[in-house]
């Protein structure tokens, strides 16, 4: 998860799959309570207490203030065999979600130019 | 055949990507195939492509019922290439390791057509724990690796591109290859913007370079050689 900010809103902590509440950082039943201390200000928080407190690996170009949160580490790449909904793009440049793909029996082929 | 065939091309620059599914054959009979790009090597950090060719086995349900994993239907032409004596010694040696990358195109070509007419009845089809289990692992360094070349990623489009956009990302894309060594697709996509001469559609050599640590060769050797270079299939 890529964000321009250090302080996350709702929108870039929804990406990450969870919610912001008086608990903590949410998702369906399971909350990680935040510091005491943690400034959370107009819904946003910073991310890399988030990262920390979630255990992903947060990395920040100082140049630019970019920031980004990796995904878990110590298990599978796999999270579940739920094919996830990623949006891609087809050969107009439109997008394309993997959803689509349901209904039908599909072999996913991956490629390059390189 | 009710089987669906959808490629998906790990190209930062889907202009790249674009001369070679234009070239793709169409055939009366075949599958229908869908190309798909993937410029921010999405597919990368969700599913573990490390490397191309991968392919992943999805059924109707949307249930990954093989995960990612090296796989041709046909033999490279590389493969039964003969080396000549007054080839340059970088290419020779290239092309001797990539020609000990095991191949089982013939097998896994006659696994996708078994589950293609069998479905979940095939014996190729993987349970939901075999899958998991299969799936390409990730430690503490491989994800901050995804983090890295996200970030990379980014740096490389907001700068646009070419050589300020390869300065903007090399700290970054240098860090994923060290974290994750394992990873050809950040590896071999940052290299080949480097080493593509102008013009070109892209540069399989991927040789030594003033930008990146790595190259091809060198990475492929020290990692193992062509069997380390392949995730093999289980059971196929």
């Amino acid at each position: 998860m890529i964000a321009t900010t250090e302080r996350l809103d709702a929108a870039a902590l929804a990406e990450l799959g969870w919610v912001l509440k008086p608990e903590g950082l949410c998702q369906d039943d399971v909350c990680v309570p935040l510091p005491p201390d943690a400034e959370v200000a107009d819904g946003r928080v910073d991310a890399a207490l988030v990262a920390a407190r979630l255990g992903r690996p947060f990395v920040r170009d100082d140049a630019t203030g970019t920031v980004a949160i990796g995904p878990a580490g110590g298990g599978p790449v796999l999270e579940s065999t739920t094919l996830p909904d990623l949006e891609l793009t087809d050969t107009d440049g439109n997008p394309f979600r993997l959803s689509a793909l349901h209904g039908r029996q599909t072999l996913l082929v991956a490629w390059a130019s390189w | 055949m009710g089987l669906d065939i959808v490629s998906i091309s790990l190209d930062i620059d889907p202009a790249k990507a674009r001369p070679f599914i234009d070239a793709a054959p169409a055939s009366d009979g075949a599958p229908s195939i869908r190309a798909l790009i993937d410029t921010g090597h999405a597919t990368t950090a969700a599913l573990g492509f490390t490397n191309v060719p991968m392919v992943l086995w999805v059924d109707e349900t949307g249930t990954i019922v093989r995960p990612p994993e090296s796989a041709s239907i046909e033999r490279s032409a590389l493969a039964d290439m003969e080396i000549g004596d007054e080839w340059p010694e970088r290419l020779a040696n290239q092309l001797r390791v990539a020609q000990s990358i095991p191949s089982n195109a013939e097998a896994y070509r006659a696994a996708v057509l078994d589950w293609a007419e069998h479905g979940a009845a095939s014996r190729f089809v993987m349970s939901p724990a075999e899958v998991l289990d299969a799936a390409q692992p990730r430690d503490h360094d491989a994800a901050e690796a995804v983090a890295a070349f996200e970030l990379g990623q980014a740096l490389y489009r907001r700068a646009g591109g070419g050589s300020d956009g390869l300065a903007a990302a090399q700290p970054w894309w240098q860090r994923a290859h060290d974290l994750d060594a394992d990873n050809w697709t950040y590896k071999r996509q940052a290299w080949t913007l480097v080493t593509t001469p102008e013009g070109q559609p892209s540069d399989l050599m991927q040789g030594p370079n003033d930008v990146f640590t790595g190259n091809w060769l060198d990475d492929v050797v020290a990692n193992g050689g062509g069997e380390a270079y392949v995730v093999a299939p289980k059971g196929i």
